[in-house]
């Protein structure tokens, strides 16, 4: 890394080069050593703010995973505003049709069954449970008595004498009924993804620390080791500036990649839900992106002001 | 005493001020690029699986391609009175594989009926919710008509084939395509177990056609049993795969 021809000119003076040398070429000899170590200084300075720039893109990172993929309410607040639960009511509604088509029931019992479930409790359990570590098989207890319930009322309402052979048959209707529940409550992947998420919440907590204190000492290095207040600001500007392009380069490829939209899930709620909490997870790399933005942009604002009290 | 001074003659704003913050970001994502093929790279084929190469298509649409072709007449295409079953081998229809387009899974590509049972519904390539919603569906690992393999329609009974409780030997299914119409006679009904993979012979090399669907009709519940109703090719061209 270079310096600009200002900074080749720039050199400290002592009170010596004031009077006339003896020789010439001492005051050359001199003059010359001051200017290699000139360059040596400002090189390191550059690297130390590189490794700046590349643990605040990394601490950003984690800051972003932190704030969603490990935060519970993220999940509850994409789902919300996606309106994924009227999603899953009514893509199960469809599949309960679809069941109860070719088990003799009318449409309209799996219309008003499916209303009269709360689904959003159920998925909110089923979510709650992943972030805590508790057991995350969903449970189909409740289902299965609400819909027996249902079953005997609408046998009651339609006179239907229930044998012993139409009671397995219902049974099988049942159970067939929660395993479509099942796979409308769960979230395809969410299973591996979920496992990970509990057990390294630890770790990225540790790893954020480390990077925020690498920080810190960094800063530390860079502001109490340079002379001037200029030089401080500049580096502090390369490494904002650089991290700032990076946080915004990442999900700039991943959305421009279009590969989101093409995730292989086979119903439509879990697919926008898909969508839409990957796509804010990237857009909160283009906040912090505007953040580091700001930042850089007063330290170079700080950066002129102070080199031009140091030229007057 | 030291004296610090600065001299400057040029600009402040230097080409570093651009060039040092993009230097940083192409090694920083030069070295994240190094981590993560070091680390999950073995595993990117298996990541590509969980992407599809277009995006999806999440509506409940489906696509229709039949459209109905004429026939010449219903007595012409079920043969003469002296010969009432199979058409005779110098008039037997043709249809060339590459003059018509192969249905896709969830295509409608034609409409089945039964006059005898009331029994009038789309046909689907592909047995899918969606295809059974909307009518009868093929299974896809059988065979389309004309084709001269087994042929396995399954519906349900509580909708489009309720009609078949009404089944009979002798009554006539027509099979309406988008390169061809088809009778068939029904032969024969059984009732059989949901596993029992005696009820039909999918390698079978000549044409036939079987409908079924879940058995006692108009009870509640997921039955065991299925009905199934079998019946033999009366008309309707045959497909040319070589050409």
């Amino acid at each position: 890394m270079s310096e600009t021809e200002n900074e080749q000119q720039e050199f400290e003076t002592v009170q010596e080069q004031n009077t006339e040398p003896e020789n010439n070429g001492e005051h050359h000899h001199r003059h010359k050593h001051r200017r290699r170590k000139s360059k040596v200084k400002p090189f390191a300075y550059s690297v130390l703010s590189f490794f700046l720039a590349f643990i605040i893109f990394l601490l950003s990172v984690c800051i972003v995973l932190y704030s969603t993929v490990f935060s519970k309410e993220y999940m509850f607040s994409v789902m919300r505003s996606n309106g994924y639960y009227s999603s899953v009511s009514s893509d199960l509604r469809s599949r309960m049709e679809d069941l109860c088509d070719a088990s003799g029931f009318e449409k309209k019992f799996a219309d008003e069954f499916v209303k009269s479930y709360d689904m959003q409790e159920a998925v909110e359990d089923y979510i709650s449970a992943f972030y805590s570590g508790d057991n995350t098989l969903v449970d189909t207890n409740h289902f299965k008595q609400h819909l027996h319930l249902a079953v005997q009322e609408y046998t009651a309402e339609k006179n239907i004498n229930v044998n012993n052979d139409m009671q397995t048959n219902i049974n099988y209707f049942v159970n067939k009924a929660a395993d479509i529940y099942v796979n409308h409550i769960s979230i395809p992947f969410f299973s591996i993804f979920g496992n990970y998420v509990y057990k390294l919440r630890d770790t990225l907590n540790v790893i954020t620390f480390s990077l925020a204190a690498a920080a810190l000492i960094i800063t530390a290095i860079i502001f109490f080791t340079t002379e001037y207040k200029h030089r401080r600001c500049r580096y502090m500007f390369y490494a904002s500036a650089g991290s700032a392009l990076a946080v915004l380069l990442l999900p700039t490829i991943v959305l421009l990649s279009g590969k989101i939209k093409k995730i292989n899930f086979t119903d439509a709620s879990s697919y926008n839900l898909f969508v839409n909490y990957f796509s804010g997870l990237f857009y909160s790399f283009y906040i912090w992106a505007g953040a580091l933005a700001v930042i850089s942009a007063l330290f170079f604002y700080l950066y002129v002001k102070h080199y031009r009290h140091a030229v007057s | 005493m030291r004296k610090k001074h600065h001299s400057h003659k040029n600009s402040l704003y230097g080409k570093d001020l651009v060039i040092l913050p993009i230097v940083f970001c192409v090694i920083i994502y030069i070295i994240c690029t190094v981590v993560a093929i070091a680390s999950v790279g073995s595993y990117m084929p298996t990541i590509k699986m969980f992407f599809s190469d277009s995006g999806k298509d999440m509506s409940e649409n489906y696509v229709n391609i039949f459209v109905p072709v004429d026939e010449p007449s219903e007595t012409e295409a079920s043969g003469s009175p002296s010969s009432p079953s199979a058409p005779s081998a110098e008039k037997k229809e043709t249809v060339s594989i590459s003059s018509f387009t192969y249905p896709s899974y969830d295509n409608q590509f034609g409409e089945l009926i039964i006059e005898d049972c009331q029994v009038n519904a789309k046909l689907f390539f592909g047995d899918s919710s969606m295809a059974l919603r909307n009518g009868v569906g093929v299974y896809y690992g059988s065979s389309i008509p004309g084709y001269g393999k087994t042929i396995l329609v399954a519906g349900h009974n509580n909708t489009y084939f309720n009609g078949l409780k009404y089944a009979k030997k002798g009554q006539i299914i027509k099979i309406r395509t988008n390169y061809g119409n088809y009778r068939y006679e029904i032969t024969d009904t059984q009732i059989k177990d949901k596993n029992d993979r005696s009820a039909y012979d999918l390698s079978a090399d000549h044409e036939n056609l079987i409908l079924y669907t879940c058995y006692p009709f108009d009870e509640l519940g997921l039955t065991p049993n299925r009905f199934f109703v079998y019946a033999k090719p009366v008309s309707g061209p045959v497909i040319d795969k070589k050409s």
